[in-house]
């Protein structure tokens, strides 16, 4: 019982930091069609901008949120002006590319200035933990949970109460009517781009602490969000964050059963199961259309 | 209310508010509409008649900015629009209330109509409010799901999406389609409230019946007009109608 709820909480904590992953991705999809695989690179980017301050200010990890947010938001935009906008009229392939270009100039800068070690960052409140009951209870993965809840709340307000967010909804729901009726293009385009990068960075943030980082984990995150959309359902904003905590309870617990290497293994074999047999995802596709 | 944006520009007021001339439309290796010349004035309905396939829709999304143009020129209040995209037409003045009717299915009634407005903060939610007085049925779905909506509402609620931004031009794509005649009816004496307040309003459809409400009338065979006159003259002799739509 107690390894349950061990496994349960690392498993909601890691869950966590790909819905936030997720979330931009799908954000950015719904805006403007563009599957961006830089997204995992903007994690990267987050986290070692988080362990680059870290040792800078002797505060908890949580206050350096809104600079690493913002600083991968920046990044976010500077991807969609390079690598989005001036190819948005070409083939969808041509910004697969263009983004792929993009995450590994990313990777490549990160690796230029951080080094190719491994590297933390301060732990969000606190570092160390207390017990429930039989249950050792990381201070992290708690700050990890709650901090990736609030973020996940603050953006559901932002889709639902503001304009930006109809304007964003109205044009995921139908590109070519949201136009005809004058909704501008452009600058959802730019804030769709900075939210996801800032939602990279803050999961890098989140997970520079308790795991270690290291430049070359991109492609690592960009895979877990991709996974996580296509079983939440290809542009569902709600189904990414149910993907990803499910892909992170199942890799939790497989990798406690079976061992990590087999655990990452059976997750791909789930995701082709569920693009034989449902898909449009679990909680089916939100536009029928798919990249 | 809901009405055309007073310009204070008097050259303006002299043009049309939409006028059409030469316009020619290509949908894939067809000419789906030639030649077309039409104008519709302040304040006024023009009901472009034609059957199924006569180029009537294509030629509304061309207006709109949905489709090309291959050749003439679309002028909203005197300005030539042809080479701009959809949303800037839109913000020049033009409302479209698409075929099929095309809200957003997933957003409640409110947010559908909020989502395209442009006006600050207060002001879109009065213009929600006068949408509500054109289509009393709307206001107590305020926080419904669009595709929840009935057939009728649906269409309302299309509608109102396009006057959100008090357009100059309204376009209508077929508004009476599956839509049960009482229904029709209403809608239609709702669109001369929307033409007395000022609107241009061109409604394209298969339903003679809109003739009644309309000022001109035009009618459309396969890509051409055949026939345009005032709507009083043409709604006395519907037979002359029912012919040029046909081609009997």
């Amino acid at each position: 019982m107690t390894d349950v709820l061990q496994l349960l909480l690392s498993a909601l904590s890691l869950g966590s930091t790909y819905a936030l992953v997720a979330l931009g991705f799908v954000l950015v999809l719904n805006a403007t069609n563009a599957v961006n695989f830089a997204q995992g690179e903007l994690v990267v980017a987050g986290g070692f901008l988080a362990v680059a301050l870290s040792p800078m200010v002797d505060l908890p990890g949580i206050v350096l949120l809104p600079a690493v947010m913002l600083g991968a938001g920046l990044i976010g935009v500077v991807l969609s002006l390079v690598a989005f906008l001036p190819l948005r009229r070409r083939p969808p392939t041509a910004v697969f590319i263009s983004t792929i270009a993009f995450g590994i100039i990313v990777q490549n800068a990160v690796l230029a200035v951080s080094g190719p070690e491994p590297a933390t960052a301060s732990p969000l409140l606190a570092a160390g933990g207390t017990r429930i009951g039989d249950t050792a209870v990381g201070w992290q993965s708690l700050a990890m949970i709650a901090t990736a809840a609030a973020l996940v709340g603050l953006l559901h307000l932002l889709l639902e109460r503001t304009q930006f967010g109809r304007r964003l909804r109205a044009t995921a729901q139908d590109p070519e009517i949201a136009r005809a009726l004058g909704i501008p293009v452009v600058p959802l385009i730019l804030v769709a781009f900075a939210l996801a990068g800032a939602l990279a960075g803050a999961a890098g943030l989140l997970v520079a602490n308790q795991f270690f980082l290291s430049p070359s984990d991109g492609a690592n995150y960009m895979l877990k969000a991709y996974i996580a959309v296509v079983i939440g359902g290809w542009g569902r904003t709600w189904g990414a964050v149910l993907g990803a905590l499910l892909i992170a309870v199942f890799e939790s617990f497989a990798a406690a059963a079976v061992g990590h290497l087999a655990a990452e293994a059976l997750l791909y074999l789930v995701l082709l199961a569920v693009l034989l047999f449902r898909p449009s995802g679990i909680l089916g596709e939100a536009a029928g259309r798919r990249a | 209310m809901i009405g055309a944006e007073a310009t204070a520009d008097p050259a303006v007021g002299a043009a049309a508010a939409l006028s059409l001339s030469g316009v020619d439309v290509v949908r894939g290796a067809g000419r789906v509409a030639a030649g077309i010349d039409l104008q519709v004035e302040a304040g006024t309905i023009l009901a472009l008649l034609g059957a199924n396939g006569a180029g009537k829709s294509s030629l509304v999304q061309a207006i709109a900015g949905l489709l090309p143009v291959a050749a003439g020129t679309i002028a909203i209040a005197g300005t030539a629009v042809q080479d701009m995209p959809a949303d800037r037409r839109a913000r020049l003045g033009l409302g479209l209330a698409p075929e099929g009717r095309r809200v957003f299915p997933g957003m409640t009634v409110r947010d559908n109509l909020l989502a395209v407005c442009r006006a600050g903060r207060a002001a879109r939610h009065e213009r929600v409010a006068s949408v509500y007085e054109l289509f009393p049925q709307l206001a107590g779905k305020d926080r419904t799901l669009a595709w929840q909506l009935s057939g009728g509402q649906q269409q309302m609620l299309a509608i109102g999406r396009a006057l959100m931004n008090l357009p100059r031009v309204l376009l209508l794509d077929e508004p009476t389609l599956g839509l049960a005649p009482a229904v029709v009816a209403d809608l239609l004496e709702r669109l001369t409230w929307v033409a007395g307040s000022g609107t241009a309003v061109l409604i394209a459809e298969q339903n003679a019946a809109v003739v009644s409400v309309a000022h001109r009338a035009a009618v459309m065979r396969v890509g051409r007009i055949v026939l345009a006159d005032d709507a009083a003259r043409l709604a006395a002799a519907p037979e002359l109608i029912e012919r040029a739509m046909l081609g009997a």
